[in-house]
């Protein structure tokens, strides 16, 4: 099932399936190494703030509207040598 | 550079959070300023190294994630890069896979470059193994490990300058081919979570996060306050000064004989007989006491305290636990960065705001550093002019400039257009600050405040003495009485301070001395000596940073700001 990244819970992790932006937002979390296929796991969430994800081996602090535009497939079954 | 000169630029390149500032002090012998924090190198450095016959000139090019730049820090990055004749490209071993697309980027223009697996040291334990003469065959460029703190394998790197080489690849879908690489040279085996990773989750979620935050706030201030008291009081007045100095420069007073212009510049004037450091106003009392007695061990244990917050890595956490509270001052969490930087002192905090994405988040956070957030030099006067008559008053002064800066911040984001971009931060793994890094760092910033403060301490107290007897603090007291006396209820000779705290805030504040007000005047003075202009040095930053258009803006907000809480003030507190 494919869910934005907003709505997803602490600790759960799924496949990244789209970006929703610009180039230049595209670009922007792609040279973080958040990108298309990439497994994303959400570490916290600030109350009405940002989210603490990890992705590519790195913590990162996103804001909620960038959270609102990835995209993630939540169904996604990771291979356990994949845990990063 | 021309090339008959032999001086071949070498450039550091990489990531935020690879060391690269550490890199570079090794290769050059010079401290700088380092630190595990996105971002804290916004203006580049430069130093020189030499090998046998070559001499180099190597660049510390600011931390980026992309040569495709987001932001002003990540330009300069990426301009610098027209000019290398070689590129090191630093890179945290611990995170290879993120780092490698910076350096497929690189491969792809026609510049040399060598790898240098930075951090090698932190591999091992993480449960990581690289292989890097695989790299290097994948690469088609030099690949070298290096410790940057220890100077493990500076050596070979040196040695291999010379094999360093264009890329010159053309990769249709970079991220595939990273992915690739990095499933070939890599292996990760599982590990148990250590115990800093454990602190790591505890300080960044919330429930336990902002507790932790708070006391790590108040734990490092208290130890700021705490130990740069001691340092002040039984150290540099009681022994130094007192016991050592004064003599010397009775000495030099008996000699030049009171009421001469030599004894009036140097001793300054004599408070009932007696030369006093704090109100003599001389070059030799006044002018040496405030900078080495009473600034610099704040200054030593503020730095001492930042540097173990910056290369600890607890900053970006810090960020991101506060961000909600700075969205809503058109900036986000980084914005905190500027504050702390600030708080030390505003040159760097306004450099800071590069960091920044839009036009709009500069603005504000450089406007409201220079309205509500004095520099440790000032603060460490404030605490000697409102330490004696109690605690409270000190708070009171930072509880109004905090509740000011987010009151102010609160409406520039409605006025001022633009946009403001959410947080985008990398948290860096927590490391173990070296005791060593952090020493000499804190010696840097030190060194740089002596530099810089003491000229601006004897143009200021040389000026003052002028203005003084030329009369034209009279006049101009005169002149401002209605404000200064009229609507914030001080002494109208206090015109005196903020004439001088154009130059130097912190002699303005010493300045305050002497004029016979009461504890609550004082406060009010202080507040006002913050809020109303920036000292000189800031000012030119902030004339580079934001142009001349925004720096007018900037000063129109900070002196309708200071007629408005100046006068609150004083209904409230007078």
């Amino acid at each position: 099932m494919e869910k934005k990244l907003i709505d997803m819970e602490v600790n759960k992790s799924g496949k990244i399936t789209r970006l929703n932006g610009g180039r230049r937002f595209i670009k922007r979390l792609e040279s973080r190494g958040i990108r298309q296929g990439k497994k994303i796991k959400v570490i916290t969430k600030q109350p009405r703030g940002p989210f603490v994800v990890q992705a590519s081996g790195c913590q990162m602090t996103i804001g909620r509207g960038i959270a609102r535009k990835i995209l993630v497939d939540v169904d996604f079954k990771e291979k356990k040598e994949d845990e990063s | 550079m021309s090339p008959d000169e032999n001086l071949n630029k070498i450039l550091l390149v990489g990531n935020p959070n690879t060391g690269k500032s550490v890199f570079f002090s090794r290769l050059t012998g010079t401290n700088v300023t380092v630190s595990n924090y996105a971002g804290t190198t916004v203006d580049f450095s430069k130093g020189k190294m030499q090998i046998e016959e070559k001499k180099y000139e190597i660049i510390d090019v600011p931390g980026t994630y992309s040569l495709d730049p987001t932001n002003r820090a990540e330009e300069v990055a990426v301009e610098m890069l027209e000019e290398g004749d070689i590129v090191i490209n630093v890179i945290d071993s611990t995170n290879l896979e993120r780092n490698l697309q910076l350096t497929f980027e690189l491969l792809e223009k026609d510049v040399p470059v060598i790898v240098a697996l930075n951090m090698w040291d932190e591999i091992e334990h993480r449960g990581i193994d690289i292989d890097k003469n695989k790299l290097e065959e994948l690469l088609g460029v030099p690949v070298v490990s290096t410790v940057a703190l220890t100077g493990e394998g500076f050596k070979e790197l040196i040695s291999r300058l010379d094999e360093a080489k264009p890329g010159k690849l053309e990769i249709k879908d970079r991220w595939s081919k990273v992915g690739e690489v990095v499933e070939k040279v890599q292996k990760i085996e599982h590990r148990h979570h250590t115990f800093l990773e454990r602190i790591a989750e505890a300080t960044i979620k919330p429930p336990t996060g902002i507790p932790i935050a708070i006391l790590v706030i108040i734990g490092t201030f208290a130890l700021i306050y705490g130990l740069g008291e001691i340092i002040h009081e039984e150290i540099m007045e009681e022994i130094i000064f007192e016991e050592w100095y004064l003599p010397l420069v009775t000495h030099v007073s008996e000699f030049l004989g009171e009421g001469t212009v030599s004894h009036d510049i140097l001793i300054g004037e004599l408070i009932e007989g007696e030369i006093d450091f704090e109100e003599s106003m001389g070059l030799l009392t006044t002018g040496i006491f405030v900078p080495f007695g009473v600034v610099l061990p704040f200054i030593i244990t503020f730095y001492f305290g930042l540097s173990i917050l910056e290369d600890s890595g607890y900053l970006p956490r810090l960020a991101t636990l506060v961000d909600n509270i700075f969205h809503k001052i058109g900036i986000h969490g980084q914005g905190i960065v500027s504050v702390f930087l600030g708080l030390g002192c505003n040159v760097p905090g306004s450099l800071s705001t590069r960091n920044l994405e839009t036009r709009k988040q500069r603005f504000i956070a450089a406007a409201l550093l220079a309205i509500a957030v004095p520099c440790m030099a000032q603060i460490a006067m404030i605490f000697g002019i409102l330490g004696m008559h109690g605690l409270e008053y000190i708070l009171i002064v930072f509880f109004t400039l905090a509740l000011l800066y987010f009151t102010s911040g609160f409406i520039l984001d409605k006025i001022v257009s633009g946009d403001s971009p959410e947080i985008f931060l990398e948290i860096p793994p927590y490391r173990r600050p070296s005791l060593l890094t952090v020493s000499k760092k804190t010696l840097m910033r030190s060194r740089m405040f002596i530099r810089e403060a003491i000229p601006w301490l004897f143009a200021g107290i040389v000026l003052i003495n002028i203005l003084y007897s030329v009369g034209i603090i009279e006049w101009l007291g005169n002149l401002t009485a209605p404000i200064v006396v009229g609507l914030f209820g001080l002494p109208k000779e206090a015109i005196s301070a903020l004439v001088i705290g154009f130059l130097r805030k912190d002699l303005a504040v010493g300045m305050l001395l002497g004029l016979g007000m009461t504890g609550m005047q004082l406060v009010v003075a202080v507040t006002i000596l913050t809020i109303y202009f920036p000292c000189a040095a800031t000012f030119a930053v902030l004339f580079k940073e934001l142009g001349i258009k925004d720096l007018s803006k900037a000063i129109v907000i900070m002196i309708i700001t200071v007629l408005i809480v100046g006068t609150l003030m004083r209904l409230l507190l007078l």
